[in-house]
């Protein structure tokens, strides 16, 4: 079997008692060794490859909270405020004002055949706006008078259509659905909130919905992912149990010889808020991982407990928020959580619990302890996943209870200055993410984009954690930041252990996944702020290379 | 507040946090229905928990039961707006839909969907269980959520009512309940046991309800018909859309189910009345005006008055 050794000009192996090295051994996609040329000559034949000579070699990233939507962002235009990579390698620009919206529109407008296709976009965020934040109809119909358009925005709670696209649904005035909005002469202003509205623009929203997990977005998943160095990438509202349907497709395209990146589905057992047959979920998960294959795994579950501190849905301790109104959004029966639980607990699977305000964690956490009480499991890695309000207490029980996190941490960059002084205020918004605390602490943790949500990019996420930055130049709790090998460990073996892969995939080992990410510089030596910026070569995955794509 | 033309399929929310008794009123109806009287898709939240005896089941998948009674439980794998999607897909269409919503839900969101095309909403149901109704409006996780769903409610279903003895305790419980939901009709309940004609309306909409036959229906040897007053009124006459208005708006608060035609001058209109949540829609034809209301306790004497002053 051929072996190859791969030189590069710095290789970190996240192996504490080897951890640094400039060569590495892989034979038939797996770590032989590292170190130098010297050391791995006695595996015997070999190839030497110098093409990463001068690259920076790190353990493939490992993001274990996003989701498969994220491909759908490069199937549709793109009208969001930040930039955002897309699956070519190219870079959509964001939109920062009214003026940018309209050359946008006009330009897609203009360059569509079908005059009568829908417009739909996706990602329009104009809470960062400094002029006027809300879109109307009238504002729209002026651009494109008569093409019916859907912006779907950032936060996937509203959606702004034009004139013609209300006319198109059969949405009028005498609409009773609350959430379709109107001017103050009651006339619609073409705002649709929430689903059962926006459910009503049905050319626009099932669009935009199907595009979320169809095949073309499972594609551009894959490219994204690989575009920024990820090798194992999670799928963490899989949908694979609820939808049983969806299951060639899956199979089929990870299937695939050149699929790019590892995809550890942790599946949905039920719709958010809804129960379900919780013991047959659990048994349909160990069917599905006796099937798992290189490229496609299923490691853990995902349980949705509560809605997101910006949209004010997030569950709170007290003392709550500090400004707006609390709509808390409660998505598990507090006393049924050990039944849904039990079922996964007692097989041995892994669950990922989405707690965003720190009473549903409370909640999380008490199960687990409670649970943990009937049947003990010691090595569980149970997750909180956000965990973005975690207080020390918090930290301190998760320590004991083997309870790991999984922080948001682009949350510092993308929504920091809001929760400095509109959500919660300052003293919590340095205690965001307190991945410092959760090192002193002894819990285990990840970082994480929560792709879709925000862009897939572990070097973000790293440079998030480790200068907790803010788009208005705040330094959000400067106790709370990692280091670079912190942050490195976190979105590496960090992440695989609360997946239960760190024995495969998170170190560069003997015996483990030759999964490597392949950078242009070495992100523990660059100044931290330029973290995010270094070039990613691409990935090697299972010992193959695989270039990340370049716009041309 | 006048619907939308057009007559949609009735859409009821069924909420209530866990352990109220949702799964039992929901096995009682479907029980009580006897072939082809009302054939009612209902989306189930906790698919695995419907009972329903198995003479009852004429076949049953893992997403779908269909019953011999012609109705139809579906679940919700796919999500809410596939559900409805295939219920309204339905040949022949059905009756009434029912949402069976999770014990956290939001009653007033999913209401919503009752107002999209091809559906009328009829009503937010909200069983609470009268024993732990007010610690849970203060638990602190659940507190808002309990409150949110009784403030939505067009009828709150006060179930479990055997278990509060003390007619004080009663009394200070429905008081504290329309404090927090004042515009809910409150049906006191015990196992659920509740006539069938509160919760749903027949879809024909040129028959009027008849409260007895219903109850009857609906629970067999049990006669609610003894706990509940019922009046009704028909004419021949047509009269003004004011005057309908002006009717409808006397009627007291005490009414907790109401259904009819009116013959208007302007065109005919359908009415519908859960709770206060009371609906007047345009209708093709009607026979004439034909009224029939439930509630608790009517002053009868001050309905015909009513009736005398505004419909002839």
């Amino acid at each position: 079997m051929a072996t190859t050794i791969y030189r590069a000009r710095q290789i970190h192996t996240l192996n504490p008692s080897n951890p640094s090295a400039t060569h590495i051994a892989v034979r038939d996609g797996m770590v032989l060794g590292a170190g130098t040329l010297e050391e791995l000559e006695p595996w015997g034949e070999f190839a030497l490859d110098e093409r990463f000579a001068d690259k920076v070699l790190v353990p493939g990233f490992v993001e274990a909270h996003a989701h498969v939507m994220e491909g759908a962002t490069g199937l549709m235009p793109y009208l969001g405020y930040f930039d955002r990579p897309l699956p070519d390698g190219s870079i959509a620009t964001g939109v920062k004002s009214y003026a940018e919206l309209e050359s946008r529109l006009r330009g897609l407008d203009a360059g569509m055949a079908d005059a009568d296709a829908p417009l739909l976009a996706r990602g329009f965020d104009p809470i960062y706006f400094p002029e006027e934040q809300r879109l109307t109809n009238r504002w729209l119909d002026r651009v494109c008078p008569t093409r019916p358009v859907f912006l779907y925005h950032a936060s996937g709670h509203l959606a702004s259509v034009n004139s013609a696209m209300l006319r198109r649904d059969g949405i009028t005035k005498d609409t009773r659905v609350a959430g379709v909005g109107r001017h103050p002469d009651g006339e619609l202003n073409g705002e649709l909130r929430e689903p059962p509205a926006m459910a009503l623009c049905t050319s626009g929203y099932r669009a935009v919905m199907r595009a979320n997990g169809n095949e073309a977005a499972l594609r551009s998943f894959g490219a994204m992912a690989r575009n920024v160095g990820i090798t194992t990438c999670t799928d963490l509202a899989g949908v694979l149990v609820l939808n049983p349907r969806a299951e060639e497709m899956w199979f089929r395209v990870t299937g695939e010889d050149d699929f790019p990146v590892r995809v550890a589905m942790a599946n949905i057992p039920a719709m958010p808020g809804a129960a379900t047959d919780f013991d047959a979920a659990a048994q349909r998960v160990v069917e599905l991982g006796e099937r798992a294959t290189r490229r496609l795994c299923f490691p853990s579950i995902k349980l949705i407990l509560d809605g997101s501190i910006q949209g004010w849905t997030a569950m709170l301790e007290p003392p709550g928020y500090l400004t707006g109104e609390d709509h808390g959004q409660l998505l598990t029966v507090p006393e049924q959580l050990i039944d849904w639980l039990r079922p996964f607990h007692t097989r041995g699977i892994n669950v990922h619990m989405h707690c965003n305000g720190n009473l549903t964690q409370n909640l999380a956490i008490d199960t687990i302890d409670r649970l943990l009480r009937e049947a003990p499991w010691f090595d569980h890695r149970h997750t909180v996943t956000h965990a973005q309000l975690t207080t020390h207490a918090q930290l301190r029980r998760m320590a004991k209870l083997g309870i790991c996190a999984n922080f948001f941490a682009n949350h510092l960059w993308y929504w920091g200055d809001q929760h400095y002084e509109l959500t919660v205020g300052p003293e919590r918004a340095r205690q965001l993410e307190p991945c410092a605390s959760a090192l002193r602490e002894g819990v285990h943790f990840s970082i994480h984009s929560d792709a879709g949500v925000t862009p897939l990019g572990q070097l973000h996420t790293m440079w998030c954690a480790v200068n907790r930055l803010t788009p208005k130049g705040r330094v959000l709790g400067v106790e709370e930041r990692l280091t670079p090998a912190q942050a490195l460990h976190a979105v590496t073996l960090g992440a695989a252990y609360q997946l239960h892969m760190d024995h495969e995939i998170g170190s560069l080992e003997a015996g483990k996944r030759a999964d490597m990410t392949v950078l242009d510089a070495d992100p523990l030596t660059v100044a931290p702020e330029e973290i995010r910026d270094i070039p990613v070569w691409g990935t090697v995955l299972d010992g193959r290379p695989q270039a990340a794509a370049c716009a041309s | 507040m006048t619907d939308a033309p057009g007559d949609g399929i009735p859409f009821t929310v069924l909420g209530g946090y866990l352990g109220a008794g949702k799964t039992t009123l929901l096995n009682r109806l479907l029980h009580a229905l006897a072939p082809q009287q009302l054939r009612i898709g209902l989306l189930i939240n906790d698919f695995g928990a419907i009972n329903i005896d198995a003479g009852l089941i004429e076949t049953r998948t893992d997403e779908q039961i269909n019953l011999t009674n012609g109705c139809v439980c579906c679940g919700l794998a796919d999500g809410f707006d596939a559900a409805i999607e295939g219920l309204l897909a339905s040949d022949p269409p059905f009756d009434h839909l029912i949402v069976e919503a999770s014990g956290v839900a939001d009653v007033f969101t999913l209401a919503q969907y009752g107002h999209a095309p091809g559906l009328r909403l009829d009503g937010i149901l909200v069983v609470a269980d009268a024993h732990n109704v007010r610690r849970q409006a203060a638990d602190k996780y659940v507190a808002n959520t309990v409150r949110r769903q009784l403030a939505a409610a067009d009828l709150i279903v006060l179930n479990k009512l055997d278990l509060l003895q003390d007619a004080r305790e009663r009394e200070a419980l429905t008081g504290w309940l329309l404090d927090l939901a004042p515009n809910a009709a409150i049906v006191p309940a015990t196992r659920c046991d509740v006539p069938l004609a509160l919760l749903l309306h027949t879809h024909d909409a040129h028959q009027t309800i008849s409260p007895a036959a219903s109850a009857q229906a609906a629970d067999g040897a049990h006669a609610h018909a003894d706990h509940y007053a019922s009046w009704s009124y028909s004419g021949a006459g047509r009269c003004s859309r004011a005057a309908i208005e002006a009717f409808v708006a006397g009627l007291p608060r005490e009414v907790l189910r109401g259904k009819g035609t009116f013959a208007g001058h302007d065109g005919d209109l359908l009415w519908q009345r859960v709770g206060s949540h009371s609906s007047l829609q345009p209708i093709d034809y009607a026979a004439g005006t034909a009224i029939a209301i439930i509630a608790r306790e009517l002053d009868t004497a001050r309905l015909d008055a009513l009736a005398r002053s505004w419909l002839e």
